[in-house]
């Protein structure tokens, strides 16, 4: 059986895929265990410490410091799926209109295990200042848990698989430092670890570092989950130049429950949860983070607690919303539900800071529509001012989604005060744009740019990213 | 030996009760050398006019270990299978979806209300005694047509039949036990059939990791979580009084599965269990109102159970859903008397059905909850009246059929946006029918066509099903289809040989084409889309010569999409190969041995509707022997090995789904 180490399918893992010729496959669980004693600590008695594999720890990690050299972000990433296959296509954002369709897809190694992506992938953020480093594209692939760095002629620059052979709900990655990279697996072994290596487990942050000996270290997130028998369930992360911001949704592990809100500060350089915030009642499955460099804020939206992914309700729409918190001083300092903002349905799992421009505290966020109900998506901006009050907050329609499912990604090319977002439904540009300009009631005028689209007679755009 | 025999043996005897067949036969009585090395009747029994292949329950157990191998071997077929042995199959023809063939066991339709795909692994082969498979259409008398065609499965021939037993193993943890146990004399007699199969479905195969640029991480690994675990039982007792005959049967079938899902990041808790019971009563009388008419009633009870567990929500479903199915109903047909106005010479038969099933699911996401209950009832009128001219060189095979269907599906609790409790396709007629017609150009080569006309109303999972990643869509509009053959058969045999040929054609187009489209992560929804035009070509081979005997099937499909997405349009449909070949040979040694060998081949096809991945053409071959002795009773004892995929060819199913590489079974059987 899976659970047993000792079965069949265990061994192969433990002295085949790492290479370790003379290990047995108790040797994994050892050093785990050997590790996990000498390692004690952490924020609580049910937190477990980070744990190494291989032994050889990696480097200590120098976040880079901000500089005029830093050109920020020149390409916007686009993925585009039908959900069975996948692609990669990207357009400069000084000229939108150049694009580069399909530069890597799934088409590009198909074999007995399956194609080279599968129809669920994502972007990995890119982190502040000046929305990002330009450089290789980083491709998430959920459902293969892989990792692929993608250069603009569309030649892989290096791979890495993060599941090891189960689902692990990647949800993110962030490159933080040059060869470091920081993912989010949501979702962990079922049954529990196996074997005990750095990529057995799931439900943490992996650490690895690009290059080398390939070492990476794991720091479990399921003790922070707010419910007992759950994945803490990390979103998409942000980054404030100093620590790592991941959302923790706290689904149950049949999904029967959802926790409530909670993101957990993590120290790159320290491969350790510092700090704990719980966002107030109702907030429930909270799935993503940004930070809003201008407030000093990180801001995170939570999705409520779903009934079906697909069937949206009221009380999903209660439970949903967005709050801000102070990353100093790791408190909340405003929260608004779905309901609150008077949003059409709950919030979705779309945020972008809408940074470095005319109001200090606006975001992007999405509503989301109901494929059973046949209610559309929303893009809405909001912004925020006061103290924390319901009547703080500002929710503008920026656009309607058509139907469900459509408005799946947000990308704000900060310099040129562009947001770029997915119509899923539109064949006449899956890739729309708002130009924001003017200042009216400090919040900016929008303007539609021309759509894109992204890879003509193939699927459409579902994620985006800066590059 | 040499007898003299009618060229009407060609054509193969009416099912009784079934509706008469059209026979059709070379005109004049010629004496036939018929050896050993004859041939069984390959063509449809029901209606000659038809493009169909048949399979006598001898070759069927003699080639084939179970049903799935014996369908999937056929020309114009296409399983939907995902995995190796043991996983639900269904059979696609012609291109078309598995809902669009119809299942008949014994005349009786298995899928009466619903539609839903007959799992194949359900059936015993030892039950069978004999299969049909009707390309495109469906034979007239026995129900309307369906759009992709049907397969009629036959129980063995009263009488005749000995006790078998058969049990064989394998590789990846496989056993399966087969066996069939006749009894009676003609006044009363009936059968049991059994089958139990276990395997592990851990097969090999080779794991990139999903970094298919980074070979380092690359590693030949096993399929988790993929076992199989099945028991079908099919049994039949028929009693015989004067012009009644009265028949039961009863098909129970359970099964309890693993769902890897992909293969990379696989769902290792994953699992699905399902039961189905059929129960049919059938009386049936000869000469009512005319010498040789027929009367026919059916009552038919069927149950079908669902688990899905998907608690960890590692398929996307995320939850543990439970589903039952009945449906009860019933038939009344008559076939008239043989009659002849003029020079046309034959009958008609006229049926009415109606069933009424009831789907009802629970869903313990969280608390549990009822979700709604889906129910329809559907009445069916059809008419046949296979024809023929007096020397039975012409034939012709009009049918009709009306079907008027009624669904519903209560409102879920918290009301539907419109407020409306009743949603879905409501009351409805429809109209099915066929024009066959069939000439024999020479008396062993005959030329046959026809024109059908085909509706599909969605099943009631495509209209109201909620299993978590995949949802019904009670806005789907029906599938309409006009589909034109046209082929050829030849069919001769000498001095030790014999050969049966078939090829033809098809132009089908579909409108409102429903297709199970991804929408979401982990989401898919039953839409219509434009339609489709497919068109093909299927041959298939059997000859015989002496020792050896070859047998060769070929599959040229061509599909075009008309679906408005420009990602699909124009493109040829996923997971639909241009080409499939089979091909078997075997030879006949001394001392009852036997060596065989298949080959099987396909060529290129996409995974997606964009054409984004394609999977490289795909070879593959088994190699067997087989020792067979009798006693001086009439035992028959047989033992034979298997080595399938012999050259370990990495294959991969409809979806990309890895296969099982090199495998070997070995099996022992006996006939008491």
């Amino acid at each position: 059986m899976p659970s047993d180490p000792a079965s069949p399918d265990a061994r192969p893992f433990a002295t085949v895929r790492r290479g370790r010729g003379g290990a047995s496959w108790l040797v994994g669980p050892a050093l785990l265990l050997g590790l996990t004693l000498g390692c004690t600590g952490g924020l609580d008695e049910r937190a477990e410490a980070a744990t190494g594999w291989p032994a050889t720890a990696p480097p200590p990690l120098t976040l880079p410091q901000p500089s005029s050299a830093d050109r920020g972000a020149t390409r916007l990433a686009i993925v585009g799926t039908d959900f069975q296959v996948s692609g990669l296509s990207w357009l400069p954002l000084a000229t939108p209109g150049e694009v580069h369709s399909g530069v890597f897809d799934s088409g590009a190694a198909v074999g007995a295990a399956g194609a080279a992506l599968s129809g669920d992938v994502l972007l990995a953020r890119t982190p502040p200042p000046a929305g990002g480093r330009s450089g290789p594209m980083l491709l998430i692939d959920r459902a293969d848990g892989v990792l692929s760095s993608v250069r603009t002629d569309g030649s892989v620059q290096w791979q890495r698989s993060i599941a090891d052979g189960f689902f692990a709900n990647v949800q993110d990655a962030l490159e933080v430092a040059p060869g470091h990279v920081f993912v989010v697996r949501a979702q962990g072994r079922p049954g529990g670890p196996t074997r005990g290596d750095g990529l057995d487990g799931g439900d943490d942050l992996l650490h690895l570092q690009i290059g080398g000996d390939g070492a990476r270290t794991r720091i479990p997130l399921g003790p922070h989950a707010t419910i007992d028998d759950a994945h803490a369930f990390g979103g998409r992360m942000a980054f404030d130049g100093e620590g790592l911001w991941v959302p923790l949704a706290s689904y149950q592990r049949d999904f029967g429950d959802v926790g409530a809100g909670r993101l957990v500060r993590v120290d790159p350089a320290a491969d350790a949860v510092t700090a704990v915030v719980d966002l107030p009642e109702p907030l429930r499955g909270c799935v993503a983070a940004s930070y809003v460099a201008g407030a000093k804020r990180v801001a995170v939206v939570c999705v409520g607690d779903f009934e079906r992914v697909a069937d949206v309700g009221a009380a999903q729409r209660e439970s949903s919303g967005v709050a801000l918190v102070d990353p100093a001083l790791a408190t909340v300092t405003a929260h608004a539900s779905a309901a609150t903002l008077q949003l059409p349905g709950p919030v979705g799992f779309s945020l972008v800071a809408l940074d470095g421009g005319w109001h200090p505290l606006s975001l992007a966020i999405t509503s989301l529509g109901s494929l059973a109900e046949g209610t559309p998506d929303a893009l809405w901006s909001l912004t925020f001012d006061g103290a924390g009050g319901g009547a703080d907050w500002q929710a503008t329609k920026l656009d309607d989604g058509g139907e469900a499912w459509t408005i799946t990604a947000l990308a704000w090319d900060r310099a040129r005060q562009r947001l770029f977002y997915t119509r899923h439904d539109d064949a006449a540009g899956d890739v729309r744009a708002l130009q924001r300009e003017g200042d009216t009631d400090g919040r900016g005028t929008w303007t539609a740019v021309a759509p894109v689209v992204s890879w003509p007679q193939r699927p459409r755009a579902f994620d985006l990213g800066l590059f | 030996m040499c007898l003299a025999l009618p060229t009407e043996a060609f054509a193969e005897p009416a099912a009784p009760f079934a509706g008469p067949a059209a026979p059709l036969a070379g005109p004049v009585r010629v004496p036939v050398e018929v050896t050993a090395t004859r041939l069984p009747p390959s063509g449809g029994r029901l209606d000659a006019t038809a493009p169909a292949r048949a399979v006598d329950g001898q070759t069927l157990r003699a080639r084939h270990r179970d049903l799935t191998e014996a369908v999937g071997a056929q020309e114009g077929v296409q399983l939907q299978r995902v995995g190796g042995p043991g996983r639900p199959a269904f059979v696609r023809l012609r291109g078309g979806g598995a809902e669009q063939v119809d299942v008949y066991l014994d005349d009786v339709a298995l899928q009466p209300i619903d539609g839903a795909p007959v799992d194949l692994e359900d059936i015993p082969l030892a039950g069978v005694g004999g299969m049909e498979i009707y390309r495109g259409t469906t034979p007239a008398g026995l129900g309307p047509p369906a759009i992709g065609g049907t397969l009629r499965l036959i129980g063995p021939p009263p009488h005749k039949a000995r006790p078998q037993v058969a049990l064989r193993g394998g590789s990846f943890g496989t056993g399966q036990l087969d066996a069939s146990l006749p009894w009676g004399g003609r006044k009363a007699h009936g059968s049991v059939a059994l089958r139990l199969l276990h395997t592990d479905g851990d097969f090999p195969f080779d794991d990139d990791g999903g970094t298919a640029f980074d070979p380092s991480d690359d590693e030949r690994r096993r399929r988790r979580n993929n076992r199989a675990q099945r028991a079908s039982v099919l049994a039949r007792q028929t009693i015989e009084a004067g012009s009644w005959r009265v028949t039961g049967r009863l098909l129970a079938a359970g099964r309890a599965l693993g769902v890897p899902g992909r293969a990379r990041a696989e769902a290792l808790q994953s699992s699905v269990e399902g039961a189905r019971v059929l129960g049919l009563l059938r009386a049936e009388r000869r000469g009512l109102l005319g010498r040789d008419d027929t009367l026919r009633v059916d009552l038919q009870s069927q149950h079908d159970r669902l688990r899905v567990d998907d608690r960890a929500g590692e398929l996307g479903a995320a939850r543990r859903l439970r589903q039952w199915t009945h449906v009860f109903g019933g038939l009344l047909g008559y076939g008239s008397p043989r009659g002849r106005v003029g020079p046309v010479r034959g009958r008609w038969t006229a049926r009415a059905s109606a069933h009424h099933g009831v789907v009802l699911a629970t869903d313990t996401l969280g608390t549990p909850e009822a979700l709604p209950t889906a129910e329809r009832t559907r009445v069916e009128l059809g008419l046949a009246a296979p024809l023929h001219d007096g020397e039975r060189t012409t034939a012709a095979t009009p049918s009709l059929s009306a079907t008027y269907l009624q669904s519903t599906r209560p409102g879920r609790s918290g009301g539907l946006p419109d407020g409306s409790s009743d949603v879905g396709p409501g009351q409805r007629w429809r109209l099915n029918g066929r024009l066959g017609g069939g000439r024999w150009l020479t008396e062993w080569l005959q030329l046959r066509g026809g024109l059908v006309r085909a509706v599909r109303v969605a099943h009631l999972g495509e209209l109201y099903g909620d299993e978590g990643a995949i949802l019904g869509n009670p806005a789907l509009r029906d599938e309409r289809a006009w589909t034109a053959d046209l082929g050829l058969r030849a069919r001769r045999q000498g001095a030790g040989w014999a050969i049966d040929a078939s090829a033809g054609g098809f132009l089908s187009r579909v409108d409102d084409l429903i297709q199970l489209r991804v929408v979401g992560p982990r989401q898919a929804r039953y839409v219509n889309v434009e339609g489709a035009d497919i068109g093909g070509a299927e041959s298939g081979l059997e000859a015989r010569w002496a020792w050896l005997t070859v047998s060769a099937r070929h599959t040229w499909l061509w599909t075009r999409s008309r679906a408005d997405d420009p990602a699909e349009k124009g493109r040829a449909l996923p997971s639909r190969p241009a080409h499939r070949v089979q091909g078997r040979a075997e030879a006949a040694l001394p001392a009852g041995w036997a060596v065989f060998g298949v080959y099987q081949a396909t060529s290129r096809f996409a995974l997606d509707a964009a054409h984004v991945a394609t999977v490289a053409p795909q070879q593959r071959v088994d190699l067997g022997a087989r020792w067979q002795t009798e006693t001086d009773r009439g035992q028959r004892w047989w033992l034979d090995v298997r080595l399938d995929n012999t050259l370990g060819a990495q294959l991969v199913d409809i979806v990309g789904f890895p296969l099982p590489g090199r495998a070997w079974t070995l099996g022992l059987g006996a006939a008491l």
